[in-house]
């Protein structure tokens, strides 16, 4: 073992599975996110009234009741979509947040030995300087 | 496969494995945090120099901000070599959480360290091979040494692993197993330490497992890290749970979920079947049977740690487990009304809120109890499932399921029954394996694999109620702080041992030499008290013997023996002398006369009654005395179903009473004493025939009789014959009971002489075939005690005087 055989195993870990690595950690940070906000279960339930209360209608016809019933549990579908749609948009924002960080990570990464180098380099000289 | 191979496999790694060879990851931890602290300190001082510059103006950062090109040329070479250090990290992640390979990192790195001249010592100086053997008790110290005085080392070219399965990945087990199979001298080190295969085995697999666990515990990027974080919103999506929240509470509160900790883990195989019926749809519910239902409301427990953690299924996500109170309805409503309705009220919230998931626990009981109410839960129940709306999972004992829910046929149809089976050795030494480390992190203890394993057969063995891995934890809790208590840090097997024997009396582990020294001896320790009866004396004391040498089934009683023969021939007197030597005192004895169980209500007297919630005589007896010699006297009058109730408990070790609870009896020696076939017994003793040879007889004999049935005799680890006392036995009883009766009269500073004259007298006068040693006993008390009474009384027995006694007009009399 040499310890100066470890740059070319290092350099072709970097742009192979390494690469991998990083777009699956960005994929499981994405799901992270998704899960986090819930937007799954959200959307699902997106037009069930808020928190499930609602009035029942009559069992006998009773066009007053009827009409109580209706407007109360679409004034609390329309509280709870609301309700929801600022969740789903907070989500959807975090979500878009990581995928352009991802994006940029991804960039970086695949600069990364380079600026490496570079900063090594500047950072010498102008240290000596 | 070959050596050469292994290090072929374990090139998968080479580049970590190159890294790790230079700078390990614990130095390149170190480094990481120390290159970051300069390049933060670095960075703060290039940030702060020019705002300081311009308030001081200038004085005193003068040659700060001469050199900001140089500080920052600094910041970058330090921020470089923090990066490089970092993505290198990165890339041994990788390969460290690798998919498919052909081994765990950890053995590739220990094949790639070892010396080709000596494969031993590349296990043995590996971090994980000196932590192995550390958990089995041998230090560091000790391995030093055996490396140091061998006389031939295992080349890579002797050595080759022997494989356990089909599987071609490599384990740590096969790698170091293999290791003993070439390397005589380390098998002997370690045989001579009392380390065996197995225990090898597992303290090799628990390594291995710790090492990867506390990887993962590094790695707070991976997907199952990130499940554990709870999701936000979800109460958003969901309906309340009002009634719910009244009378019953969320499982995250309960205590099985709180204390389920490590031991998820053994419950995986229920949490599984679990998941899967409860995905099949909406509505399907499931009937959880245990033999104790706690052990159900633990895969409960862990099914609901899967949920709270996200690692569930996607159907089940974001379920809200709640667990029905039962008592708490029926102690607060009481009223059939108000019971019914509360109870649909809070069917109808569950199935509106959309992910709520009820539990019932105890549903039987829950059931039985409604029921005096005149409630129907059963129809209750049935009605709300049938709907599909609703998902549920009831929790049922064995004994409850089948008395009470079973035959509900209806209800029946809404779940899909599912037993658990019960937990095992094995699934309890793991779990204690995890819990271990809890303790470890707290306390300053090592725990041996052997001492886990005495952990574990001791829970099984001594301690009755709940499963044997709550048992072994709780027995794991208990040793800790003893161990701890007397400054030590290695945990072994006798500390555990120590621990049980405190709290059951029962000793256990190596013997120590008076120990050794009473059971070897126990023949004659027994002969001091019993007279003649040589060969039941001798199948009592071996049995005895492979009891406390720990080769008795651990799930039976310690032993059990049946006592034949006539009445005052020695066998209460030989249960007498076994308590005495084997726990210590005669108080041990649970004594029961077995003619009072001879009707019909005979079991019910003994186990009790659920109808009548009254306890049992011998449950109570049991409950109450755990460890000690069970006697049954008379035990051929006992009826039919008593007879069946012993049956169970001589093969398993335990009855269940009748509350459905159940009784522990694998901590007692049980003898069952009985006169059937006195007769033959005393017709062949008269014969000068050997009793002990003729048992088959008199046992085919007694079965012929009915008295039992063969299926019963079996179960006893043996049927001894006491034979009748010939004159010669009946003339050391006189003996004996004249040593009895001076010891009670040293007190009045009296003895009685025990003259040959005298013995013969009471052989004569004492000599009753059909009561043995009680009529020597009688005929002591009327013909002895009454004359020196009697001469105390009249003032011719004085104290300071030795009586001799001699026969007068066929009477005795003071000499």
């Amino acid at each position: 073992m040499h310890l100066g055989l470890i740059l070319p195993h290092y350099i072709s870990w970097h742009y192979a599975r390494g690469l991998r690595d990083i777009v699956r950690h960005i994929k499981d940070f994405l799901w992270f996110f998704w899960n986090l906000f819930s937007i799954g279960e959200l959307l699902k339930t997106f037009f069930a009234p808020f928190q499930r209360l609602g009035q029942t209608a009559p069992t006998r016809f009773d066009p007053q009741k009827m009409l109580e019933a209706f407007a109360t549990t679409l004034v609390m579908r329309l509280l709870g979509m609301a309700m929801r749609t600022f969740f789903i948009l907070l989500g959807l924002f975090a979500l878009a947040a990581l995928l352009a960080g991802g994006i940029f990570f991804l960039v970086v990464w695949l600069l990364l030995p380079f600026i490496i180098v570079g900063m090594f380099v500047t950072g010498l000289m102008a240290l000596f300087s | 496969m070959t050596f050469a191979e292994l290090q072929h496999k374990a090139d998968t790694f080479y580049p970590a494995l190159l890294l790790e060879h230079y700078v390990p990851h614990k130095k390149r931890k170190k480094l990481a945090s120390i290159l970051f602290g300069i390049s933060g300190a670095v960075l703060l001082i290039m940030l702060l120099t020019p705002v300081l510059g311009s308030f001081l103006n200038g004085s005193g950062v003068q040659f700060l901000i001469d050199h900001t090109y140089n500080i920052r040329g600094l910041f970058f070479v330090v921020f470089a070599c923090w990066l490089t250090v970092y993505v290198l990290d990165a890339m041994y992640y990788s390969f460290y959480f690798m998919k498919d390979t052909p081994m765990d990192f950890d053995v590739a790195q220990m094949i790639a360290k070892t010396r080709p001249h000596d494969v031993t010592a590349g296990f043995l100086e590996h971090e994980l091979g000196l932590y192995t053997m550390l958990r089995l008790g041998v230090t560091k110290k000790d391995i030093a040494h055996f490396l140091k005085q061998r006389e031939h080392m295992v080349t890579s070219q002797e050595y080759q692993v022997i494989e356990q399965d089909d599987d071609p990945f490599v384990t740590l087990a096969e790698y170091a197993r293999s290791l003993i199979h070439f390397d005589a001298e380390l098998a002997r080190f370690l045989k001579q330490r009392g380390i065996d295969a197995d225990t090898f085995k597992a303290a090799l697999d628990w390594v291995a497992t710790s090492a990867h666990k506390a990887k993962d515990a590094e790695a707070w990027w991976s997907r199952d890290a990130l499940a554990r974080v709870p999701s936000i919103g979800r109460d958003w999506a969901y309906g309340q749970t009002y009634y719910l929240d009244q009378f019953g509470h969320a499982l995250t509160t309960d205590p099985s979920y709180q204390n389920i900790g490590a031991r998820r883990r053994v419950y995986q195989d229920g949490v599984d079947t679990l998941t899967r019926i409860l995905l099949k749809s909406s509505g399907a519910n499931v009937m959880l049977v245990a033999e104790q239902a706690l052990a159900a409301m633990n895969v409960v427990a862990a099914f609901g740690k899967d949920v709270a953690d996200g690692t569930i299924q996607a159907g089940l996500e974001g379920k809200r487990i709640y667990i029905i109170d039962g008592t708490s309805i029926i102690d607060a409503l009481k009223e059939k009304t108000d019971i019914e309705s509360k109870l649909r009220q809070m069917f109808v919230q569950a199935s509106q809120a959309g992910n709520v998931l009820l539990v019932v626990p105890e549903f039987a009981t829950f059931v039985a109890n409604a029921s005096s109410l005149e409630v129907d839960l059963v129809s209750l129940f049935t009605e709300a499932l049938s709907s599909n709306r609703l998902q549920l999972i009831a929790v049922a004992n064995s004994r409850g399921f089948h008395e009470t829910i079973e035959t509900q046929h209806d209800l029946m149809r809404n779940f899909e029954k599912v037993v658990l089976p019960e937990l095992d050795a094995s699934a309890a030494l793991s779990l204690v394996q995890g819990e271990v480390h809890v303790i470890e992190a707290t306390q300053p203890l090592l725990f041996t694999v052997q001492s886990l394993q005495a952990v574990v057969t001791s829970a099984e063995r001594y301690f009755a109620d709940g499963s044997v891995t709550d048992k072994a934890i709780d027995l794991l809790y208990e040793v800790a702080p003893a161990v701890t208590q007397q400054g030590k840090v290695l945990v072994l097997p006798e500390d555990v041992y120590n621990v049980v024997e405190k709290r059951t009396g029962i000793k256990q582990g190596d013997l120590s030499s008076e120990e050794q020294e009473k059971l070897s001896s126990l023949e004659t320790t027994l002969h001091q008290r019993i007279v003649g009866q040589e060969k039941a004396v001798n199948a009592v004391a071996t049995a005895l013997r492979r009891s406390r040498a720990g080769l008795t089934n651990p799930k039976r009683p310690m032993g059990s023996f049946l006592f034949l023969g006539p009445t005052g021939v020695g066998k209460t007197e030989t249960t007498k002398a076994l308590a005495e030597t084997f726990f210590g005192s005669e108080d041990k004895i649970i004594r029961i006369d077995m003619s009072e169980y001879s009707g019909s209500e005979g079991l019910t007297k003994l186990i009790g009654s659920f109808e009548s919630k009254q306890p049992g005589i011998l449950s109570s007896k049991l409950r109450e005395t755990q460890y000690g010699v069970l006697l049954l006297d008379e035990f051929e009058k006992a009826a039919r179903e008593v007879h069946d109730l012993f049956l169970q408990m001589l093969d398993e070790g335990y009855f269940t009473d009748g509350r459905g609870e159940r009784v522990n009896a694998r901590n007692l020696i049980i003898i069952a004493t009985s006169n059937a076939g006195s007769d033959i017994i005393y017709e062949a003793t008269e014969r000068g025939e050997d009793v002990a040879e003729k048992t088959d007889t008199i046992v085919d004999e007694i079965i012929k009789r009915g008295m039992f049935r063969p299926e019963l005799l079996n179960r006893f680890d043996g049927v001894i014959v006491f034979h009748s006392l010939d004159a010669s036995a009946l003339r050391q009883v006189a003996k004996l009971l004249l040593v009895d009766l001076n010891e009670r009269l040293t007190i009045k500073g009296v003895k009685v002489l025990a003259t040959d004259d005298l013995l013969e007298y009471l052989v004569r006068i004492g000599n009753d075939p059909k009561f043995g040693a009680r009529a020597m006993r009688r005929a002591l008390q009327d013909e002895v005690e009454r004359v020196v009474a009697d001469g105390m009384i009249a003032g011719r027995v004085v104290t300071g005087d030795v009586v001799s006694l001699v026969e007068r007009e066929g009477r005795l009399a003071l000499g």
